[in-house]
């Protein structure tokens, strides 16, 4: 519990996280705008109107993953995290729930605001909403897991992206891999969520070896 | 020659710099002298021109910094460790600074064994100790073989013999006409150093003269510090 | 001279201008390389497709590269030396060995220049000969080497604009967010682009009219417009950068 409660300090007192996550909010608000203003036009842009912006948004969530994973070792922080709690591994765990419950309000909002300004009808929209934001967690605690491993933050948000925006996109079109990708659930809610959660879950895996046996 | 004339900066609304005058001579080695947070570095990093200053002039050979043409070669300077890219190597930072000055190759590896790098050459930085990067700061700032020397705390995190070796160098390098400006917070460490000392509180000059004149009466320089001091420090501990 | 050369030295120096050139030399031939079967494919079940930007859309993805570059190239300069000196930054010796900021800037920026330009060029001439190769008799856009050339300049100019906003940012994870999701297969620019049709003359979009043909937005602009709109918006952030970079306390 306290090592949870050291994490969300250090969450919370970085002000790039906050900067991150007010972005985050104005980019989906005002991509929910252009959606609907779509709508009003005759033109929908996407099926789902709650969902559609939550493509681009995923975007703040990654870089909130990464920020917060990499942020240890921007100045030898990490030294005196594992001088504090040098248990590796209670340590990722406490630092993955502690993001986890970081992330769950923050996409929660994300999802709100987005199903209040496309005026969609509330028992309808709740289930999109609880799924973007089930997978917006994951795709952080994701994230968090593969900057990790690479340690710094430029590097770690050009993969990251790289895949989310240009390499998936373009696997999920060109070949028939659809079911299997980490990000599927993006684009409708239930079924994609399994994949998500086995990618997040492998990939937090990998790295708790890693972080366990590599030098910090 | 490194000439501060009335020197004042601001920072985040906090006066900083107040004021701040004090030259540093050719063949010798001006001390500059003060605790942490007392406006040392803020001073070095107008002297080079990395902050703009609200007020005053900074000069190193009667020019501000920005004016020098192939810098290096008139002012080595070591600020904030070793400023190399953390991904390169000690070799290929080098490399990049000479070529920017149109500085010969060879002076890289000499430089390097000058301060004993030659068997890291190809290490990255970003795997250095504090002591290795304080060198390849050190071997950044004589690449040029300048007539003037800027050093914010050069000793910080070398060993004894590593200290000991800086001392007689820097002596060495006063004796054969060059100017040498080095801040520090480690008194004993610059009464057995410098010439000239400075001594900066809060922002101000508290103090300047050849080391004798600034430890006075005082049995050492420390206590003529906290002499000179004495209104900030007093019951602070 | 010397400070190009420096500044060249300095980027070729970097493991992720490696990386990021690798990445601008084999995407776009890859990613070509997919379509082209594809479309073979569904060319030879009979269906009719339009074959105007065979090669030249996927060269818009490869401009991933460049625009790593861009921003590498600016904001390594205020990266930590590492653990041990976490407060020192390789801009601290860039500026003491070359104080005279706005030389500094176009240093940097000729060095740039000169390694994006060549990849871009180098890419273009392997993604296009892909395409032709895979094709075989099928049909292909015409051979046009303006139309090539424009490609390099649009990957120049996203790799200046990366490097200008890096400049304003001071660090690297903006201009790279930014700037990824915006070359997504369906960008945000696109999408204002059906709300609004000023979104046309947002530098991505108004850019891609440099060399891709078949473009749905509700404006067309002709190559050379789309290429002077874009050149216009690199040339005011690049001015904001050295303005700030100029004035601003390193």
């Amino acid at each position: 519990m306290r090592a949870i409660r050291a994490e969300l300090i250090k969450i919370g007192t970085l002000p790039a996280v906050r900067l991150t996550i007010m972005l985050t909010w104005t980019a989906t608000v005002v991509l929910a705008l252009v959606y609907s203003a779509a709508v009003r036009r005759g033109e929908p842009l996407a099926p789902d109107q709650v969902l559609a912006p939550i493509r681009f948004v995923q975007a703040g969530f990654v870089v909130l993953g990464v920020l917060v994973s990499t942020s240890e070792y921007q100045g030898g922080q990490i030294r005196t995290t594992l001088a504090a709690l040098p248990r590796r591994l209670g340590l990722l765990a406490a630092k993955t729930l502690a993001l986890a419950v970081t992330a769950v309000p923050v996409a929660a909002v994300a999802g709100i605001a987005s199903a209040v300004v496309a005026r969609e009808p509330w028992p309808e929209s709740v289930e999109a909403v609880a799924a973007s934001t089930g997978y917006l967690t994951l795709t952080t605690l994701l994230a968090a897991a593969v900057a990790t491993a690479i340690r710094h933050p430029v590097p770690a948000v050009a993969t990251l992206l790289g895949y989310y925006f240009i390499a998936g996109p373009l696997l999920r079109d060109r070949t028939g891999c659809d079911a299997y990708l980490p990000d599927t659930a993006a684009l409708g809610p239930a079924p994609g969520l399994a994949a998500t959660s086995a990618w997040a879950l492998a990939a937090l895996g990998a790295t708790a070896i890693g972080f366990q046996r590599r030098d910090a | 020659m490194i000439t501060v004339e009335h020197v004042s900066k601001t920072k985040g609304g906090r006066l900083v710099l107040n004021e701040v005058s004090f030259e540093a001579r050719p063949g010798r080695v001006t001390g500059f002298l003060g605790p942490n947070g007392a406006g040392k570095t803020s001073t070095l990093r107008v002297l080079l021109g990395m902050d703009r200053p609200d007020g005053g002039v900074a000069l190193v050979g009667g020019r501000p910094y920005q004016r020098l043409d192939r810098p290096l070669t008139t002012v080595g300077a070591l600020l904030d460790g070793g400023g190399a890219h953390r991904s390169r190597t000690a070799r290929a930072h080098l490399r990049w600074v000479a070529a920017s000055n149109g500085l010969p190759r060879h002076r890289v590896g000499e430089v390097l064994e000058l301060v004993g790098l030659s068997g890291d050459a190809t290490s990255r930085a970003g795997r250095f100790s504090l002591g290795m990067s304080r060198r390849l700061g050190l071997a950044t700032a004589l690449l040029g073989d300048p007539p003037i020397l800027i050093l914010d705390e050069p000793v910080n995190g070398l060993d004894p013999a590593g200290i000991r070796w800086m001392r007689g160098f820097l002596r060495e390098e006063a004796a054969r006409g060059r100017t040498v400006l080095l801040s520090s917070h480690l008194m004993g460490e610059l009464a057995e150093t410098a010439d000239d000392v400075v001594v900066i509180d809060r922002g101000r000059i508290a103090g300047r003269g050849t080391l004798a004149e600034i430890t006075g009466d005082h049995p050492n320089l420390e206590e003529a510090f906290f002499a000179l001091t004495a209104a900030s420090t007093g019951g602070a501990w | 001279m010397n400070l190009v050369r420096a500044e060249m030295r300095k980027l070729l120096g970097l493991p992720a201008t490696w990386v990021a050139s690798l990445l601008s030399l084999a995407l776009a031939p890859a990613i070509a390389l997919i379509t082209t079967l594809q479309t073979r494919h569904t060319l030879a079940a009979g269906a009719t497709i339009d074959v105007a930007d065979l090669g030249f859309r996927d060269l818009a993805f490869g401009v991933i590269g460049p625009l790593v570059l861009g921003v590498v190239a600016v904001s390594s300069e205020y990266t930590s030396t590492g653990d041990e000196a976490p407060d020192a930054r390789q801009l601290t010796v860039s500026l003491i060995a070359a104080p005279r900021r706005l030389r500094f800037l176009a240093a940097k920026t000729a060095a740039l220049s000169v390694i994006v330009m060549a990849l871009a060029l180098s890419a273009t001439v392997i993604t296009i000969t892909i395409t032709r190769a895979a094709m075989g008799d099928y049909p292909l856009p015409r051979l046009e080497v303006t139309r090539m050339l424009a490609v390099a300049l649009y990957w120049l100019l996203t790799a200046l604009m990366a490097d200008a906003i890096t400049l304003i940012t001071r660090n690297g994870v903006i201009p790279l967010t930014l700037l990824m999701v915006n070359t997504s297969v369906v960008s945000v620019s696109y999408l204002l682009s059906k709300v609004t049709r000023a979104a046309v003359f947002l530098p991505d979009i108004a850019g891609l009219h440099l060399f891709v043909r078949d473009i749905d937005t509700p404006i067309r602009l002709a190559p050379l417009a789309g290429g002077l709109v874009m050149a216009s918006w690199v040339a005011v952030l690049l001015a904001i950068g050295a303005a700030r970079f100029s004035r601003r306390d390193a």
